[in-house]
């Protein structure tokens, strides 16, 4: 199973470089956008956060969350290549196919947090060595999670147009809800009520726990809440994958 | 090395295979024919492992299809490539998933595109190759890692008649090699050529198996008699010729005039009516013989099933 996943993998890695348009345009934006809102986020900051780290932690949800698609579109783009039939009809199991899809997105939102938070910590001093290794870490279950329900939106939905929508509609309403594009501090109290039900919220309150020793419990949770999330995620697109018929375009 | 049993599948109200047998031994190559949606497509995403039929079940070297995924090289009707990657990226991934590795992968992608004229494209994205070329880099990733069954489904559709030549002789030397060859086609002429055995596949079976020869006696063919000016009046069918022969005639530009006689043995028939003409087989032209062909023999079949099923 590793060598047939590594050989999709090394296959993605070629599909997405020759068509880096998306995902290059998140960079950048995300990159300028948060020179822009971060001082609104230092502004916000409550008493005992990180107003730049709220800015990184923010700008890396909200730009992963728009790459939704772009995981989706993997599976999606198969079918009308009409190459997805031809990948099942080979000896690779359908797990194996998927953790090939996954891993270079998996890779490519790290380095993409990864570089936000270099940038924070370029131009506004963020103190990322007070996350020590659980940045890191956060961000790979960050990405497993945005990775994992982009894979199962493209294993479940038959067609870009709708992938499009249920992506765009659903990253605006996470980020809206979790904090990432305004903090919660700003936002009506029910918005703060429903924010704990979208990953993204985890994701924003796990940056922040991240970097304070004494918030180690919350840090565990929003870990264990993310990670819970791509292996439900994940697994809905392998049943999906596995469910007859599901290569009939 | 290929055998399909009792293969039943439908489809919602459809039933695309409805008693489907068929069996391709080790070397031989099987010319599977039939209308669009007679079940051919059905049956080779079954024998694939893709789909799992209703009953029934196709046995690949003995082993259920669904377990034997990597012995089978599939190229289905519609061109399944990335049109992103280049045909070489392709290759290496679908020879990389049937388990072949650095080397051999490299050496059976050269060898491959040197036997179907691909050279010359391995670098170029998929997606800007001509029809044609398309098909030869799809089929040829089905050939790599030289599976034991191979199902080709209209691989020369589209193609020029070079690649068509290019990729019958691949397909004649992987037959050679031992492969089972299932070989889907609407070009009847293609199985004379790869000297296929024949399945005939109407309503989700196949409703005649065997060699081309075996199939095609006992089926008419056609003398055409051309004359210059009218038909003679005495042309009259020979006895012998009437239980399964019939006579048309038809006027031409130069006011040549032919009749058609259909006959089991069409130059016997020909003769004999040339006997019984006289003095008006001074005004023949000239004769020409056409033995039964596969498109007969289809017409022949679609039409028996046709009336059977009313």
């Amino acid at each position: 199973m590793l060598r047939d996943t590594a050989v999709v993998a090394r296959h993605t890695v070629v599909l997405l470089a020759r068509d880096p348009g998306t995902l290059v345009a998140y960079a950048v934006m995300s990159a300028v956008l948060m020179v822009v809102v971060h001082p609104i986020y230092e502004r916000l900051a409550v008493p005992g956060t990180s107003g730049v780290l709220n800015a990184a932690g923010g700008t890396a949800v909200m730009f992963t969350l728009l790459a939704l698609d772009v995981a989706g579109e993997q599976l999606l783009a198969e079918r009308d290549w009409h190459t997805w039939a031809r990948l099942r009809a080979c000896a690779a199991g359908p797990a194996a196919i998927l953790a090939g899809k996954a891993l270079p997105l998996l890779a490519l939102f790290v380095v993409f947090q990864g570089l936000l938070f270099a940038e924070a910590a370029w131009w506004f001093g963020l103190d990322l060595a007070a996350g020590g290794w659980r940045l890191p870490v956060l961000w790979l279950a960050w990405s497993s999670c945005v990775t994992a329900v982009g894979l199962a939106l493209g294993a479940w939905l038959r067609s870009r147009g709708r992938l499009g929508a249920v992506a765009d509609i659903g990253a605006m309403i996470m980020m809206g809800l979790s904090g990432a594009l305004v903090p919660l501090d700003g936002l009506p109290g029910w918005v703060a009520d429903l924010a704990p039900a979208t990953p993204g919220y985890w994701a924003v309150r796990g940056f922040q726990s991240a970097v304070s020793v004494s918030a180690s419990g919350a840090y565990a949770h929003a870990v264990a809440v993310l990670t819970a999330v791509a292996v439900v995620a994940g697994t809905a697109a392998v049943v999906r994958v596995l469910l007859p018929g599901r290569s009939r375009a | 090395m290929l055998e399909a049993t009792g293969l039943r599948k439908r489809f919602g109200a459809v039933t695309a295979l409805d008693g489907f047998d068929l069996a391709v031994t080790a070397g031989e190559i099987c010319g599977l024919i039939g209308h669009n949606g007679a079940g051919k497509t059905t049956f080779a995403r079954i024998a694939s492992g893709l789909d799992r039929p209703d009953a029934g079940r196709v046995l690949i070297g003995g082993a259920d299809a669904r377990t034997a995924r990597g012995r089978v090289g599939w190229a289905p009707q519609e061109t399944a490539l990335y049109p992103t990657a280049t045909v070489r990226e392709n290759m290496r991934l679908f020879g990389g998933l049937a388990g072949l590795r650095r080397r051999r992968l490299r050496a059976e992608i050269d060898e491959l595109a040197d036997a179907l004229g691909l050279r010359e494209v391995l670098d170029r994205p998929a997606g800007r190759l001509s029809g044609g070329q398309q098909r030869r880099a799809q089929t040829a990733t089905a050939l790599l890692n030289r599976p034991p069954v191979l199902l080709l489904d209209e691989p020369t559709v589209g193609a020029d008649p070079d690649t068509r030549l290019d990729l019958l002789a691949v397909v004649r030397a992987r037959a050679a090699e031992g492969a089972a060859v299932c070989y889907t086609t609407h070009y009847l002429p293609e199985l004379v050529e790869l000297d296929a055995t024949l399945a005939v596949a109407a309503a989700g079976r196949v409703i005649a198996r065997g060699s081309r020869a075996a199939l095609l006696a006992g089926l008419p063919g056609r003398a055409v008699l051309r004359f210059d000016g009218p038909p003679p009046a005495a042309l009259t069918p020979a006895p012998g010729e009437h239980s399964d022969g019939e006579h048309s005639d038809g006027e031409h530009s130069d006011g040549e005039h032919s009749v058609v006689v259909t006959a089991e043995r069409p130059a016997e028939a020909a003769a004999r009516v040339l006997a019984g003409l006289g003095p008006d087989a001074a005004r023949l032209r000239g004769v020409d013989i056409a033995e039964p062909t596969l498109d007969d023999l289809y017409r022949h079949l679609a039409t028996r099933e046709a009336r059977s099923a009313a």
